[in-house]
Formats: C-alpha cells, sequence, structure tokens
C-alpha cells in the first residue's frame, strides 16, 4: 500500500480516536491528500516529464493511489456525519422540567360583553351610536323630558364639572337626543358607553357601562318592546329567562317598565324600558302620530357580572392582573 | 324614597287577605318595587305592668324595690330608675325574655332577687337614642297587656319603593289606595279627626298669600306639655325610620306618614300677628338646622310681623320651633305648588320628608282632613284644645284628559275591551265621560296626557298579561365595515398585553405628571376629593392601574386601555380617544430563554404592531420633550408631520415620585389614525432574492434611522428590505453599524451586477455619515 493512503488512514484513525471526526477535519485531510498542492497533485505534474512507457505505468499506480484516497475521504465524510447525528441523538433533555410560559394578554370581559351585546344588535338591525361623555343640561335632562327643577333630576347622582354648567352624561340616552336631532326616522339605534354618577358602593360605581337601544318606527308598540328586550337577553345569556315586567318610571318613557328575572333564587332587575315618551320625540321635530319609539337600557356591566358570577362590580374597575387573565 | 311600613297598617285601610310576601309581589307588579324586611324582634313575653308599690333597697340608696303587677301575677323588680316612685304603669320585661342583645336570666341586686326588669325605650330597641330612663306610660292601657299587640307589631315590614312620580303613593293611605284599586278591593275612608266647623273661625290667623300657594290653614290651640305619643305611634314611626321629637311634631309627622299631608307646629308664643307667605324677602332666616337661610327671590317664605318664620314646605324657624314648655301652637297644614318647592330645593337643598312630598305633589283637596285628623290625636295624646282657625284655599281646575281605547290598545300592541278600559280608570278613581275625556283626581300629579293614561292601563291590566309580540323588519344590512379599535386591541392582546378599563378620574399629581393638551376638566362634586380631575392622558390610568398591582406584588406586567381623555381647549371640551399601554418588569420574549427586561425598543416594537392594525409601517421616530418620560430614551411617532404618538421610558424622577420601577410607555392618538385602510395587496416575486451585509463605521451621535431612512427614500432599484443587523461599539467616539440589504426584482433573476449597482448608490449614501 502506498505510503500516503496508510498515512491518511491512520490520520482519519486518529481523528476517530480523539473524537475529533468531524466533516470539517475531512476536509482539511482531502485538501493535504487530494487538494493542489497535495502529494499526488505534484506526482501527476512530474508524469509528463517521463518517457512514454514509463507514463503509463506510473500514470496506472497514481490512479489507484487516488482512488483509495478518495474512498478513504468519502468513507470519513459518511463516518463524520454518522458520528454527528449520533452525538444529537444522544442529547437528552429532562422533559418534565417545566418550560417558561409566554402569557398570553386579554381583553377585558366588558370589551368582550360589548362585542358580544353589539353583535347581537347588529343581527336585529341596530346601528351602533356614540356621543360625547361631557354634556349639557339639555341633552343630559331637558330634552329626554325632565322638567328643570323636577325631582327625577335627582333619581340621577350627577357629577358637574366646576365653574361651568356641564355635567357627565348619567346615561347614554344623550346619544340619542343626538341622533334624533340629526336623523330622520325610522331608526334602530344602539348606544353603548360610559356613563357616570357619584355613586360607589358594591352594586354601584361611580362610572359604568351603559347599552340604550332605541326604535323609532311607526306602529311599533310595548308588546313588541317587551319581546325585543327580553330576546336580546335571552341572547345574551344564552338560555331562556324566567321574567317579570315591571311598571317603573323614567321621564323619557310612558309607559315606563322595568324587566326582571330570576337569578339565582331571587328576583334581580336587568333592564329599564319603556315607550319613548312624546315630549321626547315632539322635542326632535318628530310626528308623534306617525312615529312611537321604544327605548331599553341595561348595565353592560350588570349583564356581564351575571354571565361570569361576580358578585362585586368594583372588580371590574380595579383591573387586578390575576382577575383580568383569566378572560 | 322607600316608605317602610307594617302590613298591618297598609291592610287597615285596603281589606285584602294576603300574606306579606302576597302584598310586597302585588305592590311591585303595580310598580312599587317592594322588598319584605325583618322588623325589629319584640318578644311577646314583654308585658305591661301596674306598679303597686315601691320601697327603698335595703342594702342600696339608689336602687328601689318594687311591686309590679303584670296581669294575674305581682313580680318583685328591683330597678335604679329614680323616676320610679312616681310611675304607674310601665313596660316589664320579666325574667326569661328576649330584649335587643340579651336575655333576661334571674339575678340578685345586692342580695335581693329581681324577677324582671322595668324598660326603658331605648333597652326595648323603640329609640336609638334618648329616652334612656324608664317609660312611663301614659295610654290608658292595663296590666298584663303583650307589649307587641300594643305597639300592633308585625315581625316583618314592607320596604316600598315609591318613583319620583307618585307623590301620591309616598303615605300609608296612597298605598292603600293603589293597591285596593289594583287588587279590586275595598279601600276604607280617611281616618276621622275633628269637626273644624266647631273650632272658632278667625281672620287674624293668616295674611296674604303668594302665588305658590293653592292652600293654607292655621289653627291655634293649648297643650298638655308633659305628654309623650302613644306606643303604636312611636313604633310606626321608627319603623319608617323617623326619630322622635316633640310630641306634636312626632304625631304630625304621624299623620304625613299615614296620610300623606306635612303639616307645621309653631310655639304661638313666639309669632307675632297673622302669618302670610311671601316670595324671597330681605331678611334672612335661622333655620332648625341652626343655619342663616338668606332668602332667594323665588323662595315661598312664611312670615309673621317681625319677619320671616318658615322656609315654606322646606324647613321650620329655630325660633318658633316647639320647645318642652311650650303650651301654645299654632298648626299649619298648607299646600305649596310643587315646581315652587321644587325649584328652592335644587337651590338650598334642604331634603326633609316635608319637602320630598311638596315637591312631588301634595293633593289639594287633603289638607283639612289632615288638620282635623291631626287635631284629633292632638287632643287625645297631648292634651290640646283648639281656640281659632282659619282656612284660605285657591279655586282650582281638575285635570281632564281625552283618550281612545283604540290608541291604548295601538300603543300597547293589545285588544283590552272598552269596558276593562272604563272599569280600570274608574278603580283609579278617574271619571271617564260619554266622549271619554277622562278626569283625573287632584292627588294624582303624575297625569296629564293620553300617554299617562295608557300606562295607568297597562299597570292595572298588568304588564305580565301583555302578550310579546315579535317584531319584523325589513332586512336591510348596513354597509360592512371594519372596527380597527377592535383589530387594534387584538394585536395589543396577541402581544400579551392585557387590556384594562379605569375611571376617568385621576389625580392633580397625575394631571401635572403627565401633560395632556388643553385646560383639564374638573369635577364640581368627585367622589374622592382627591380624584377630581378628569383624566387629560391615558397614562394617568394606566399609572393607577400599575400602582394598583405593583402594591400587590405583581412585577410584570402589560397593561392597555383604550379611551376618552378630556380636556377644555377655548371653552369647547375635546374628548380624543387613545390607546395607551404599559409595561413592567420582565418582557417574556420566549421559552426557557434568558430574562428580559423593557426598555425603549420593546416600546417601539410594541408601536409597530399596533401601527400595523391601521395599515402603518413607515413613520419617523423624532425627540420628544415630554418632562415626564426618560429625556433620552424616548420618542414621538410622526408620520407627514402628524404626531400619532408617543414611546418612552418612564423618566427615573418619576419613578421615584410614583414608586415605581423601570417602566416602559406607549400612546396613540387613535382619532389621528386614518382608519383601516386596507394596504394593497403584493403578490410574492417568482424570482431569487439577494442580500448583501454592509458594515459602516460613524460617530455615536449618527442615528441609525435617519440612514434608514435616507436609503428607504431614495428610490434604489430592486431593494425590498433593509434590516438593522448590528450596533458595535468599536471605540469610544466610534460604532460599527452593520446593515442587511434584501434586493429582489419581480421580472427577472438579477445578475450581480445590478446588485452591485444599487449597492454603490446606498454605499454612497451612508458614506455621508462616515467620519470625516
Amino acid at each position: 500500500m502506498d505510503a500516503s493512503v496508510k498515512a491518511c488512514q491512520s490520520a482519519l484513525a486518529d481523528l476517530e480516536a480523539n473524537d475529533k471526526l468531524i466533516a470539517h477535519e475531512v476536509d482539511q485531510l482531502k485538501s493535504f491528500y487530494l487538494g493542489k498542492k497535495s502529494q499526488i497533485s505534484q506526482q501527476y505534474q512530474s508524469l509528463a516529464k517521463l518517457p512514454p512507457e514509463d507514463k503509463k505505468s506510473q500514470g496506472k499506480a497514481l490512479n489507484d493511489v487516488r482512488m483509495a484516497l478518495n474512498a478513504l475521504i468519502q468513507e470519513g465524510y459518511a463516518r463524520a456525519e454518522k458520528i454527528a447525528v449520533n452525538k444529537l441523538l444522544g442529547k437528552g433533555v429532562d422533559i418534565t422540567a417545566a418550560s417558561k410560559v409566554r402569557k398570553p394578554g386579554s381583553l377585558h370581559p366588558l370589551t368582550i360583553a360589548y362585542q358580544e351585546m353589539v353583535a347581537i344588535l347588529q343581527t336585529m338591525g341596530f346601528v351602533i351610536e356614540s356621543g360625547p361623555h361631557i354634556e349639557d343640561d339639555y341633552h343630559n335632562f331637558t330634552a329626554l323630558n325632565f322638567p328643570e327643577d323636577h325631582p327625577a333630576r335627582t333619581m340621577h347622582d350627577t357629577f358637574y364639572l366646576k365653574d361651568s354648567e356641564r355635567l357627565l352624561r348619567t346615561h347614554t340616552s344623550t346619544v340619542q337626543v343626538h341622533i334624533l336631532n340629526r336623523q330622520e326616522p325610522p331608526l334602530r339605534i344602539a348606544t353603548p358607553g360610559r356613563v357616570y354618577r357619584c355613586d360607589h358602593d358594591p352594586t354601584h360605581s361611580p362610572m359604568f357601562n351603559q347599552l340604550e337601544c332605541l326604535v323609532v318606527e311607526p306602529g311599533c308598540n310595548f308588546s313588541q318592546l317587551k319581546w325585543l328586550l327580553l330576546k336580546f337577553c335571552e341572547a345574551y345569556l344564552g338560555k331562556p329567562l324566567d321574567y317579570r315586567f315591571r311598571p317603573s318610571f323614567f321621564p323619557f318613557t310612558e309607559p315606563s317598565a322595568e324587566l326582571d328575572i330570576v337569578w339565582g333564587d331571587k328576583w334581580l332587575e336587568l333592564a329599564g324600558c319603556g315607550m319613548v315618551h312624546p315630549n321626547v320625540l315632539s322635542e326632535a321635530g318628530i310626528d308623534t302620530e306617525t312615529f312611537q319609539g321604544f327605548a331599553f337600557g341595561i348595565g353592560i356591566d350588570r349583564l356581564a357580572m351575571m354571565k361570569y358570577g361576580i358578585n362585586d362590580l368594583r372588580v371590574l374597575y380595579e383591573n387586578h392582573v390575576e382577575f383580568l387573565e383569566q378572560f | 324614597m322607600s316608605l317602610t311600613i307594617s302590613p298591618k297598617w297598609l291592610q287597615s285601610y285596603c281589606q285584602i287577605d294576603a300574606t306579606t310576601e302576597q302584598l310586597a309581589s302585588m305592590l311591585s307588579d303595580s310598580g312599587f318595587e317592594t322588598e319584605v324586611i325583618d322588623d325589629l324582634y319584640i318578644d311577646p313575653k314583654l308585658v305591661i305592668g301596674e306598679v303597686l308599690q315601691v320601697e327603698k333597697h335595703p342594702n342600696a340608696d339608689k336602687l328601689n324595690l318594687c311591686k309590679v303587677d303584670i296581669g294575674g301575677e305581682v313580680l318583685s323588680i328591683v330597678c335604679g330608675c329614680p323616676t320610679v316612685p312616681s310611675a304607674r304603669l310601665v313596660i316589664v320585661a320579666p325574667v326569661g325574655s328576649t330584649l335587643p342583645g340579651m336575655i333576661l336570666k334571674p339575678v340578685k341586686l345586692r342580695g335581693v332577687d329581681s324577677e324582671g326588669m322595668i324598660c326603658s325605650l331605648q333597652e326595648i330597641g323603640l329609640v336609638e337614642e334618648g329616652g334612656k330612663g324608664i317609660y312611663h306610660v301614659k295610654e290608658d292601657l292595663s296590666a298584663g297587656q303583650r307589649l307587641i299587640d300594643v305597639l300592633e307589631h308585625d315581625a316583618r315590614l314592607l320596604d316600598i319603593d315609591v318613583t319620583p312620580n307618585r307623590g301620591d303613593c309616598l303615605s300609608v293611605y296612597g298605598i292603600a289606595r293603589d293597591l285596593a284599586a289594583s287588587q279590586k278591593a275595598t279601600l276604607s275612608s280617611y281616618p276621622s279627626g275633628i269637626d273644624l266647623g266647631l273650632v272658632v273661625k278667625s281672620s287674624e290667623l293668616l295674611g296674604r298669600m303668594a302665588d305658590g300657594v293653592s292652600g293654607y290653614d292655621a289653627m291655634t290651640g293649648t297643650l298638655d306639655r308633659t305628654a309623650s305619643p302613644p306606643l303604636y305611634m312611636i313604633n310606626r314611626l321608627r319603623q319608617a325610620g323617623m326619630g322622635l321629637n316633640h310630641v306634636v311634631v312626632d304625631i304630625l309627622n304621624y299623620v304625613m306618614l299615614e296620610i300623606g299631608q306635612p303639616m307645621h307646629a309653631f310655639d304661638q308664643r313666639y309669632l307675632d300677628g297673622p302669618l302670610s307667605v311671601t316670595q324671597g324677602g330681605e331678611q334672612s332666616l335661622k333655620l332648625l338646622n341652626d343655619e342663616d337661610y338668606k332668602p332667594k327671590a323665588w323662595d315661598l317664605m312664611v312670615c309673621d310681623q317681625k319677619g320671616p318664620q318658615a322656609l315654606a314646605g322646606i324647613m321650620g324657624g329655630m325660633d318658633s320651633r316647639m320647645l318642652p314648655d311650650s303650651d301654645t301652637i299654632q298648626l299649619e297644614s298648607a299646600v305649596f305648588f310643587p315646581r315652587y318647592i321644587a325649584k328652592s330645593l335644587r337651590n338650598c337643598q334642604l331634603n326633609s320628608d316635608a319637602s320630598y312630598r311638596y315637591e312631588r305633589g301634595v293633593s289639594i283637596d287633603l289638607n283639612q282632613t289632615a288638620l282635623a285628623y291631626a287635631a284629633k290625636l292632638l287632643e287625645r295624646y297631648a292634651g290640646a284644645s283648639f281656640t281659632a282657625y282659619q282656612s284660605y284655599k285657591l279655586d282650582a281646575e281638575l285635570v281632564s284628559v281625552s283618550i281612545s281605547v283604540d290608541k291604548i290598545n295601538r300603543y300597547l300592541g293589545t285588544t283590552i275591551r272598552e269596558d276593562e278600559v272604563q272599569d280600570i280608570l274608574q278603580r283609579l278613581g278617574m271619571d271617564v265621560s260619554a266622549n271619554w275625556k277622562v278626569s283625573v283626581p287632584s292627588y294624582r300629579y303624575d297625569v296629564s296626557m293620553d300617554v299617562d293614561i295608557i300606562e295607568e292601563v297597562a299597570r292595572l291590566y298588568g304588564y305580565n298579561n301583555i302578550a310579546l309580540e315579535p317584531m319584523h323588519s325589513e332586512l336591510n344590512p348596513a354597509p360592512l365595515s371594519r372596527d380597527t379599535t377592535m383589530q387594534c386591541k387584538q394585536a395589543m392582546v396577541q402581544a400579551g398585553y392585557q387590556e384594562v378599563v379605569q375611571f376617568s378620574f385621576v389625580s392633580e399629581q397625575l394631571i401635572n405628571i403627565f401633560q395632556g393638551e388643553g385646560v383639564p376638566v374638573v369635577l364640581r362634586n368627585p367622589i374622592h376629593a382627591e380624584y377630581n380631575y378628569m383624566r387629560t392622558h391615558i397614562w394617568q390610568s394606566l399609572i393607577l392601574a400599575a400602582q394598583h398591582n405593583y402594591q400587590r406584588q405583581i412585577t410584570d406586567m402589560k397593561l392597555f386601555e383604550v379611551g376618552e381623555t378630556f380636556s377644555s381647549l377655548k371653552d369647547e371640551i375635546s374628548e380624543p380617544t387613545s390607546l395607551g399601554a404599559i409595561c413592567i418588569g420582565q418582557v417574556n420574549h420566549g421559552y426557557g430563554h434568558h430574562d428580559e427586561c423593557v426598555d425603549y425598543y420593546t416600546m417601539q416594537s410594541l408601536a409597530r404592531t399596533a401601527l400595523s392594525a391601521y395599515g402603518i409601517h413607515q413613520f419617523l421616530l423624532q425627540e420628544c420633550s415630554d418632562g415626564a418620560l426618560h429625556p433620552k430614551q424616548s420618542a414621538n411617532i410622526v408620520s407627514e408631520g402628524v404626531v400619532l404618538g408617543t414611546i418612552g421610558m418612564l423618566n427615573p424622577n418619576v419613578c421615584q415620585v410614583l414608586s415605581l420601577p423601570d417602566t416602559g410607555l406607549m400612546v396613540l392618538h387613535l382619532d389621528r389614525l386614518a382608519s383601516g385602510q386596507q394596504n394593497p395587496i403584493r403578490i410574492p416575486s417568482k424570482y431569487p432574492a439577494v442580500s448583501r451585509d454592509v458594515t459602516i463605521t460613524v460617530g455615536l451621535d449618527v442615528k441609525a434611522g435617519d440612514m434608514q431612512n435616507d436609503i428607504v427614500s431614495a428610490d434604489i432599484p430592486y431593494l425590498k428590505t433593509i434590516v438593522l443587523q448590528d450596533i458595535y461599539s468599536q471605540s469610544s467616539d466610534a460604532v460599527n453599524i452593520t446593515w442587511r440589504i434584501g434586493f429582489q426584482s419581480s421580472e427577472k433573476t438579477l445578475s450581480d451586477k445590478s446588485v452591485e449597482k444599487s449597492m454603490l448608490v446606498i454605499r454612497g449614501l451612508l458614506d455621508n455619515y462616515t467620519q470625516s
């Protein structure tokens, strides 16, 4: 056997013995034994100077050596690859060690409730509208048939601005006033949004989210109001409800009613509603002989709390991370 | 306002056989939301006792030994009250009976057995304060009568919510009248009183009456100064939440509670000449709450010759009030028009049981009935006798309303018959004429239009008897619109942020730290004095949320809120909507990798994510001068000259003030972002992309963003991407910046030559930044 073949063979064996048999090392050997500056390349070059009869035999011998080296190198590569794969296969991890968790974000439950309610109302043909939070007396009270100085105004614990006659809206019915003044009936609008009343305890928050719906169409009536409101609540809460409608009082509706449902083992007030008071429609320039209206208002917070079984309204606005991450 | 009354009392006027629960549900169904509540427990063993004998205790000066007859049995009771020698009838709690907070056990007091206790009203729980000494029963009762019977006590009460439109139902009689109408039950007439016609007619009690007075009756009389109201009255006043006062005041309060007429008693010794009612006036009046009141131009004032003696219908004067030694009285039973009282009340805020009723409307026909009834009670329980009487009454027209049964049914979606409607209205005391003109009783201030009649018909017909009618409508879908705000919220959630909803109220401190545009809006009547501002910047709310969590050991948080902020600009209020985000602690970039804490680039990356929901991918980052932020780690996001938002780290000074660790912030002004334009869709190229790295050495003041913008805006052929690979600090005054630049054509495979041509331009642009 040629000396270089022997040397190459033992070099490969050494690499393997020293746990260094990787592709890169084989590259080096290949370059050393078969590259441009290798011994065999030089021997090929000197072949040209030999007489023709020697050329043939020497040439054949060199070819044999080169083939043998080539075979060794190829085998070296194959071996290196095999060793690399075996190394990877040998690498284990503790499959029981806990990984880090990438915490997902979350929407606030009120946003989820809002989205769900809006989706239901849109299928019922309502258009979503919004309006300003800071209002004047006219839009919050007068246009909604709260006469000046009327005790009904004290039903709403109103926040007033300092050095101004303006106030924080106590209901989103204010948006209806804006819309009625610029759109012609018939219309169906829903006005979700933040409202403010100065009251704070487990069931009252100084800021909460209300959703009011208004229908103004010729011939709409109280029976339809009952049906629509009930269907909406059943759609949101996802089940048939045990309910009662109870006479109540709101200045902007007549007749006025409240919807109670059985929740747990008692009656729970769910929504206020009624036929829009003709004074409200007339104030917006709507002919009350042609058009009737009905409206209902619900607390988004209240409904969301029922759905999620939350008893204390305040937790919705404390925004504790451990509360939020459940949604 | 809710009225808390015993079912027995209600049933004494409305003859109806029903349990307390049934009454509550009948009332709720007819518009008076009612709850059944437990009353004070009165042990049936408590009895009226007659004190037969009082001796000094042998071993204690301050104690007495009493023999008390409790009806067939005489108890020996040790009593410490000094008034016991003068007592005849008392309330006795025998051993074994229960009083609030205690059960009476047999005791020896200084060596003598006591078989019970003589009680004060406070010990029984009938009054909250005062009445500490034993109660001397002055009524005509006999030994052995059970207290529970004397009190006409019910273990459970009706707590009835009366809506502001139903001033006529702010009394037991009013509720009974409506209940009788809704339940088709028999209603008793008003309680009888003295015959006012028998009292000497006077023309010297009353003077001129202002416009706001529709009726004013006055009567004078004398009084037994030692009287006290009877036990049943004390009990009913207590149930209604009214404390005891002067016996006359108590009786007048009782009449108000029973039939709804507020009345006032003046100490006649103090009055000078006839009472008149004027509007406004110069002289101020010291009110019962001890405040000097300066009458407003619209206030109705009850005056004698000296000046104002009462703020009519709202509060009496201090000087003419009833005192323990008052022995002559002048009673007022008046009717004032609701809007006058309401106007005064809105301004003075002096809410009282009387003003509450007056502003909701007291029947113009009630004041004489009430006066006669009060007089009868005063005669019986306060030893009163009446000397003079005068009455003033304005003629009033009855309201009538036209209605048609057809309209009722159209409005309600019902088929109620004419005779049913007629029956309902008659039960409500409304007469119906042949042409359907309905006359409204004087006590129904809330009925003036046909819709009011419709509500009455619906109410008595029963809201729950009105069927559900499915609604039909044209299918007319609104054009689909993308809710970009919701998309943006979703992008925030995907970035690991939790949405919060905070109150809009913030403190002055936060207003000063995070400055919004315009003048802040301040509340006149905040819930908490400290939080009296409406937020001018969304960060103010987020800081509060972060502090709330951080104080509760939550050290990593990523929160966002979308909401309105408020400010006033030239007296116009503006309410722009913004998206705010706050990031504290670890950013959690992946599994098992080393921890990464929030820094400027966390917030920049978040802004890119959020803005991409609006289709915005290109913008400039410019230095920002917001003092709340770190001066060298904050930036405004600018596009086409408009500041779309701001990102940065909270200024370390502010962190300290707010007790927060390193905090990243972002705000986007959503009103300034064009809503959700879909960018044109690109078709991926079929030809291979080529990339080249280029490294350049520049001074420390060179901004990588400027270099990138130069290249992006230079319109270089086939340029596809430019990515900042690395910024490596080479020496103290220079850095190496490496860019990876990608090229691709949609039409051909790029040749080395064309790539090199583009690279040449790029290198030229970058060379402008090298140190000279």
